[in-house]
């Protein structure tokens, strides 16, 4: 039974919404009461349960009530709304939003809360608007988040009115960090590099068809080794330039296809198990999208990821790690992601360590990957004692923040963010080592993460539609970016390729290698093979090379790719067809020219039709319809002397044909004879005694006969089956095993010639037909000798 | 022909003649693999061959043949294997 837990998408969270304000009649008196007052003020107690829902209902549906209840909230509630509003969303995961609302509005140093759960201190700005009633609980639970009594993780919160009109957005105060004035040897990946992976991506899932899941809901090892074997995406130590070593992007694969499923772009079916493309989404008009806007689904998808983490220590415990669902280290993506959209020079450079320090200052002493440890003061302490102890927390977090979160950070600045484009790193001036200590905001990164609060809400909210919404982009006018050589290898400019450009190659050509700005295909007639049946025209490829190409195609390629598309159109393999048989060919031409059937005539007596069985029935007057997979019909009757009828209610269009292979025609239409000579034959043209009997088993009624195996084995040359057989002068028959005297026993036409078994591999035989019975023996392969089959004698006997 | 292929029972057969199937009405064959060749003699080079011929049960002209029910993907990776680039078409 599959333990596969089923994690809602937001877009199904969302939809469930409206049943959150349904919810309300089961919350308690009080706490109802408690979030009406924040909408009618304290007249909120005077009412009873009933009427504070229906208050509330009014409210949530108000506008004025809406703004008015905006215009006094604090800021703290005004940012968590701001928040969702960047979302464009009234739902988001609750780990990300806890935790930005926490760097926004950090709890003072010496507040005690929650004592017993040191797991969900990091909840306590969120719960306050969950206590507030701004926000609900998309399962339905009305406890307070990260309470000690409660393992279960809430996924997501939702809005229980639409704030958003009232709500405006703005950027939080800018985090006191110091910019960096010189940084040295900058590293960034390029635009093309990051197209190049997302297309070569989608491509290769496209082409995988689908991605098994475990019943845990992990990643099924096989597909991920296809995919990576697809994408060429090997990773092999010792192989990795200095680059890779310092912007290491661990699980690349598991990385991509996280990124692909948080942004929608693939869905998971639980049920089936598997990841396949999401038909809703429009992948290629996702890719061809301006790269700042890209970069904010990028950046999205980054902060919901599943299944893949940065970096985990010993030390460090989790919750909900296993099945796909939110976890910290989403929590803590979302403080990063914010983090860096509130640094005060978005063009400066900055110090990763100074950035982990900010972070740390903030929601440090609230939030951990692993177990959070708090202070506690000792008991009866003077105060030297205290601040000693004080003292002591205060060391033992920051190492312990700088083992485990720090860490994270830096491999999260060095690897998701550096690899989708949103951070540049470089070395600091006087640093020995190679290490990047520094980074700064890209371009793509700047549009998604710090010009978001600053943005017009029209050009800011253009990237949930921009997913399924803007296929006009697609239509990108092709530029010349590569230059195809006549030894068929085309040679790709990263940067003037497009995405739809990349697209096309990866798909007609094989990569040979792939460097910051060039990346070499070659077309081979696999390749080309392989687009052409994945819907690529044989116009399209070589119009699409060309108008590519910085010079004219070489002849040669053109034309020997003119030929391999022609070539495919010699041939065609047409699977799950419905052939039409007529009686002549008068009555199919009769068919055809009065229009009851519709199709292609296929041969003298056949038309190939996609007209239903019922559609057929109403036009003509049809006489069944017999369907050959995945079982073909049995109307096969086999006996002991290879006499094989076929049943004449159930005569099939192909049993002639296949019994034509391994068996005589006979002079009645219907009867057919497996034979010395025809057994022979077919083994001549490469058939085994296995492939003629497991034919012959899928076609017949029952199994062959067990001599009519034994024969047939003995008729293809095989020589341990039925193995000797001996005729003695008394008339006893003696085999070398059980199965053939049984067999022989079993025969219709032998056992007349026998008189009794004597014992498991002898059997009497009448006198008068021992002439006969060797005959036939002998007609049928299992050649009787003369000579009697004495038992092996035992090896004490032969030492003697 | 080619060394180490010999002919394929039904290469040399003639199209199913009317006389075998002694058909009254109409029959609907449902879901059959069919090979189709732009000449007669691709068709005749496929049934000769020693991996794919025996796979093709019936042949319905000179140009159309059917595959054994069940052994699709093994004409089409005998077919890839030969050299041969035939299109899929998914009816």
């Amino acid at each position: 039974m599959s333990r596969i837990t089923v994690y809602p998408t937001l877009d199904e969270y969302e939809r469930r919404l409206p049943e959150v304000t349904q919810r309300l009649s089961g919350l308690n008196a009080d706490v109802v009461k408690k979030m009406a007052r924040v909408w009618v003020g304290k007249e909120a107690y005077k009412l009873n349960k009933e009427s504070a829902i229906q208050t509330l209902k009014r409210c949530f549906r108000d506008p004025a009530a809406v703004r008015q209840l905006a215009e006094n909230l604090k800021q703290s509630e005004r940012d968590g709304l701001m928040l969702m509003k960047l979302r464009e969303r009234p739902v988001a995961y609750t780990e990300e939003l806890a935790l930005e609302l926490l760097l926004l509005h950090p709890m003072p140093h010496d507040y005690h809360y929650g004592y017993y759960s040191s797991n969900g201190k990091h909840y306590v700005r969120l719960n306050e608007m969950l206590e507030r009633g701004l926000l609900m609980r998309c399962d339905g639970q009305n406890k307070s988040l990260g309470d000690y009594y409660s393992s279960y993780v809430c996924e997501a919160v939702g809005l229980v009115a639409d704030f958003f009109d009232v709500i405006d957005v703005a950027p939080p105060p800018a985090l006191p960090l110091k910019p960096d004035a010189e940084a040295v040897a900058p590293v960034a990946r390029r635009p093309g590099e990051l197209l190049l992976r997302l297309t070569s991506f989608y491509h290769a899932v496209d082409r995988l068809d689908r991605v098994q899941m475990t019943a845990k809901g992990q990643y099924a090892t096989p597909s991920l080794n296809k995919l990576g074997k697809l994408l060429g995406w090997s990773n092999q130590a010792g192989q990795a330039g200095q680059e890779e070593v310092l912007t290491p992007l661990p699980s690349a694969v598991e990385f991509y296809l996280g990124l692909f499923i948080a942004a929608d772009l693939l869905k998971v079916d639980y049920r089936a198990r598997e990841i396949r493309i999401n038909p809703q989404a429009n992948i290629q008009a996702t890719l061809e999208l301006p790269l700042d806007q890209q970069a904010r689904i990028w950046a999205t998808a980054y902060r919901s990821l599943t299944r893949w983490k940065e970096h985990s220590s010993h030390e460090s415990y989790y919750y909900s790690e296993d099945g796909g669902g939110q976890t910290k280290h989403n929590a803590l993506r979302a403080a990063l992601l914010l983090a860096l959209g509130l640094l005060p020079d978005a063009a400066a450079w900055y110090r990763v360590e100074d950035l982990s320090e900010a972070l740390r200052q903030r929601i440090g002493r609230h939030f951990a990957l692993g177990y959070l440890n708090t202070y506690s003061a000792p008991w009866k302490a003077t105060p030297e004692q205290e601040a000693a102890a004080r003292a002591k927390y205060e060391a033992d977090s920051l190492a312990k923040w700088r083992k485990n979160e720090q860490v994270w950070i830096e491999r999260a600045l060095s690897g998701p963010l550096f690899h989708l484009g949103l951070i540049e790193l470089a070395r600091a001036p006087q640093s020995k080592s190679n290490a990047l200590a520094l980074f700064r905001l890209t371009e793509a990164g700047r549009a998604s993460l710090h010009d978001v609060f600053r943005q017009p809400s029209e050009t800011r909210g253009a990237t949930r539609k921009s997913r399924r919404e803007q296929p006009g982009q697609t239509n990108q006018p092709g530029q010349t970016c590569w230059i195809v050589q006549p030894n068929f290898d085309v040679v790709v400019y990263l940067d003037q390729a497009t995405p739809r450009q990349l697209g096309f190659i990866e798909r007609v050509g094989v990569r040979q290698k792939a460097d910051a700005a060039i990346v070499t295909y070659r077309l081979t007639r696999e390749s080309v093979y392989a687009a052409l049946e994945e819907g690529v025209g044989a116009r399209q490829l070589l119009e699409t090379l060309e108008t590519g190409s910085q010079h004219p195609l070489p002849p040669g390629v053109a034309r020997t790719l003119g030929d391999w598309a022609a070539r495919r159109e010699r041939l065609a393999l047409r699977v799950n067809a419905n052939v039409l048989e007529f009686p002549d060919g008068a009555a199919r031409d009769a068919a055809l020219a009065g229009g009851k059937v519709k199709g292609a005539i296929i041969g003298d007596r056949f038309i190939l039709t996609e007209q239903s069985e019922q559609a057929l029935k109403r036009a003509l007057p049809l006489g069944g319809a017999i369907s050959y997979e995945p079982q073909p019909p049995r109307p096969l009757i086999v006996n002991d002397d290879g006499a094989a009828l076929i049943a004449p209610t159930q005569h099939d269009l192909l049993i002639a044909g296949e019994l034509s292979a391994y068996a005589e025609a006979t002079s009645l239409p219907l009867v057919w004879r497996i034979t010395r000579a025809s057994v022979s034959a077919a083994r001549a043209r490469g058939w085994t005694a296995d492939d003629i009997i497991n034919r012959i088993s899928r076609r017949a009624v029952l199994p062959p006969p067990q001599f009519l195996q034994y024969a047939i084995h003995a008729w293809c040359g095989n020589k341990t089956a039925p193995g000797p057989a001996a005729m003695t002068t008394p008339p006893l028959l003696q085999t070398s095993t059980a199965e053939v005297t049984e067999a022989i026993c079993k025969c219709s036409f032998l056992r007349p010639h026998l008189l009794a078994r004597i014992g498991a591999c002898a059997v009497l035989v009448k006198p008068e037909s021992v002439k006969e019975l060797r005959k036939l023996l002998s007609e049928y392969g299992f050649e009787p000798g003369k000579e009697v089959l004495l038992p092996e004698p035992a090896q004490s006997e032969k030492q003697k | 022909m080619k060394k180490g292929k010999t002919a394929s029972p039904v290469a040399s057969a003639a199209p199913l003649a009317p006389a075998q199937a002694k058909l009254s009405a109409p029959l609907l064959h449902t879901h059959l693999t069919l090979v189709e060749t732009a000449e007669p003699e691709l068709l005749e080079e496929l049934l000769a061959d020693r991996r794919v011929g025996p796979l093709l049960v019936a042949r319905l002209s000179d140009y159309v043949a059917v595959v054994a029910p069940g052994h699709a993907k093994e004409v089409q990776r005998w077919l890839l294997k030969a050299g041969h680039t035939p299109r899929i078409i998914q009816t």
